[in-house]
């Protein structure tokens, strides 16, 4: 199947402000490397899962990738264009294909809105749907679609009058009523309560199946991953380490970061204590180590990885960027 | 069995409202024994914080502690003034904190917040309270190099570790610790966890462990209640509680946690939302979302059973636990609810 998504070799830096003083004396801004070469594509209908340390570029990736931030190199490809260097009424028309639903359904949604508005709005921006009852239905349906049934009830119901898993199906329902081709989904379930996990959780994934739209799902956690997406990448330091297809990923995770990652897993099992494979945070994207990012932190690590940055390469349905694969 | 610290005995505390009387926590009993741990497990707005804060009388203002006792040591916390529980504040029972990045003064250096805690409550001149403070941040694995640092200068999980160092600062004989990993990734929450449990080891404290999250529980306690609407729907043992469940809304809440070992299932979610305690529906609280409901639930409230030792259920349904169990374990029997 043809991706709808194709992204490669995408950079996104920071620079840091220079002060008055740095400016005299000329020294070198620093600048923060927070995406630095991520290649992956995405078909209709499956999900991507970007599963990483807080820090390690995984949220930029996903705002760059619906274009609110600009990359600073690399290529986007979205339905065969590239979207990379969009501005103007193009950036906004691909924006009405590209959405996305954010942590925090406590902040997302305009408090002083009705939920009616708050969906009606995308599409009065983006000039969908010809007639205001159009309008409604199609906001109606979007209601319907993400589960808060009736739909009439909610309608008139402002974001307080709403529990922290209704509100997220709202931020949800805000995303379709546009029909995008693109949703990306930013750790949607960390501020709800595991009961209403499940049921966020469930919904997504069969969104993304059924209206065969290219998911991109973020989070730290790989046990929430599991449940959304088919193939999964783990980011390390601003740079994608391993991807593949996520069962084979859980089962038998090869880079020594996806390994660290993957037994730090929370779990529900008396007999079963998370392990700690890698101590310490991951270093700050503005001074990358030198030759492979994760060698200061890896227990595998071998001289040529302080030196020399690994080549991504393929093992069986993998990638992975490690020197102990070469 | 073990000397017990902290013992609360139906506990209620009451929050005036605009809309009246809201019953946070009604009628909670629990204890915590010397060196062990006790989860307090539930969704958002079940009270876990409110019964956990009351004990050092953090609450607001329009809060009210309605009856029951808060029994430390023999001593019942609410009938003491606020300056005597003041005193126990840091000293006898100390907090960590749920997000770590509000807890600290952002105007001082982590050094001198950790000292001010020390000094206000023991008499050691500021030099044996820096040694003091050099060997906590060792403890819990800061470089003491950076006791001058602010605190914006460390990251989330780094902060949450200099929390922790000002818990255990006075050798408190109870911790209470408020999610205290709810806003750190896995690696750093794995980390945390650990070193949470060493130290406990070490220095014989007791915690009482508040979250939503039963990961984080079964890393940590050694007993468990499960609290819902402002009561104990049930307790005891963690291994009771995470291999023989036997109310609904436990094994509910197990269903719906993500696993990653075996075969990725559906998760399975509770439907509907708990209710609204101004007014609570009478009978069982839970009934409305309870695929087991029977009559008898919308009438009269559940007792609290002793099944096993230590083992305590509040549910009318308990003669049929096995048939409940093995239901509970399919999503059919959760979606015929209709969801309020």
């Amino acid at each position: 199947m043809e991706p709808i998504v194709k992204v490669s070799d995408l950079k996104v830096h920071f620079s840091g402000r220079r002060g008055l003083f740095q400016s005299l004396i000329r020294s070198e801004i620093k600048r923060v490397k927070a995406v630095d070469g991520v290649s992956f594509d995405i078909v209709p209908g499956e999900a991507l899962g970007l599963a990483g340390e807080s820090g390690c570029g995984k949220t930029t990736t996903a705002k760059t990738l619906v274009r609110l931030y600009k990359p600073t190199a690399g290529e986007i490809q979205f339905e065969r264009q590239n979207v990379a260097p969009l501005e103007g009424r193009e950036l906004r028309e691909f924006r009405s294909k590209a959405q996305m639903v954010f942590q925090d359904p406590y902040e997302s949604l305009n408090p002083r809105f009705k939920v009616k508005q708050i969906l009606i709005e995308p599409l009065e921006i983006h000039g969908l749907c010809s007639s205001y009852a159009e309008r409604t239905k199609r906001v109606k349906d979007t209601l319907n679609m993400v589960g808060l049934k009736p739909p009439e009830e909610f309608l008139d119901r402002f974001p307080h009058e709403m529990s922290g898993g209704q509100r997220q199906r709202v931020a949800i329902a805000r995303a379709l009523v546009l029909r995008p081709k693109l949703l990306v989904a930013d750790e949607p379930v960390s501020m709800l309560d595991v009961s209403i996990r499940a049921g966020i959780l469930n919904l997504l994934s069969e969104l993304i199946r059924d209206l065969k739209m290219a998911g991109l799902y973020i989070s730290h956690d790989l046990s929430l991953i599991r449940y959304v997406c088919q193939k999964t990448a783990i980011m390390y330091l601003g740079r994608i380490v391993e991807i593949g297809p996520t069962e084979e990923i859980i089962r038998e995770p090869r880079h020594p970061y996806s390994q660290a990652l993957l037994a730090a897993v929370p779990v529900v099992d008396l007999d079963v204590h998370s392990r700690i494979e890698v101590e310490g945070e991951a270093p700050n994207p503005i001074d990358v180590p030198p030759g492979c990012r994760f060698h200061p932190r890896c227990k595998k690590a071998l001289e040529i990885c302080r030196n020399e940055a690994p080549p991504m390469v393929r093992v069986g349905n993998r990638s992975v960027e490690c020197h102990l694969y070469v | 069995m073990n000397e017990i610290i902290l013992s609360v005995k139906d506990l209620k505390i009451h929050y005036a409202t605009k809309r009246g009387l809201l019953k946070a926590v009604d009628g909670v009993t629990f204890s915590v024994a010397k060196s062990q741990n006790l989860g307090l497990v539930g969704e958002s707005g079940c009270g876990k914080t409110t019964a956990a804060k009351s004990i050092l009388r953090l609450l607001p203002k329009n809060a009210s502690i309605a009856g029951g006792e808060i029994l430390l040591k023999g001593h019942d916390l609410t009938k003491l003034p606020l300056e005597e529980i003041r005193r126990l504040r840091w000293q006898e029972v100390s907090m960590i904190p749920q997000s770590a990045m509000n807890a600290l003064d952002p105007v001082y250096t982590v050094g001198e917040q950790i000292v001010e805690a020390i000094k206000a409550h023991s008499h050691v001149t500021h030099k044996e309270a820096m040694e003091r403070v050099n060997y906590l941040f060792d403890l819990v694995g800061i470089s003491p190099k950076r006791i001058n640092d602010y605190p914006h200068q460390f990251s989330g999980g780094m902060k949450q570790r200099v929390t922790i160092a000002m818990a255990l600062a006075l050798n408190p004989s109870l911790i209470l610790a408020d999610e205290p990993t709810t806003a750190l990734d896995v690696i750093v929450q794995a980390q945390i966890l650990k070193r949470i449990r060493e130290l406990q080891e070490a220095i014989g404290s007791s915690m009482i462990m508040v979250t939503h999250d039963m990961s984080v529980i079964s890393e940590t306690c050694d007993h468990v209640a499960v609290m819902y609407a402002g009561k104990v729907a049930e307790s005891g043992p963690i291994k009771a509680i995470f291999e023989e469940a036997c109310h609904p809304y436990t094994l509910g809440l197990r269903n719906a946690f993500p696993s990653i070992f075996g075969e990725a299932k559906r998760l399975i979610s509770i439907p509907g939302t708990p209710p609204n305690l101004i007014s609570p529906p009478p009978g069982c609280l839970f009934r409305p979302r309870c695929p087991f409901a029977v009559e008898i639930c919308s009438v009269q409230e559940p007792a609290m059973v002793e099944v096993s030792l230590g083992h305590r259920v509040a549910c009318h349904r308990i003669d049929k636990v096995d048939e409940i169990r093995e239901m509970a374990a399919m999503e059919e029997t959760w979606s015929k609810i209709q969801a309020v």
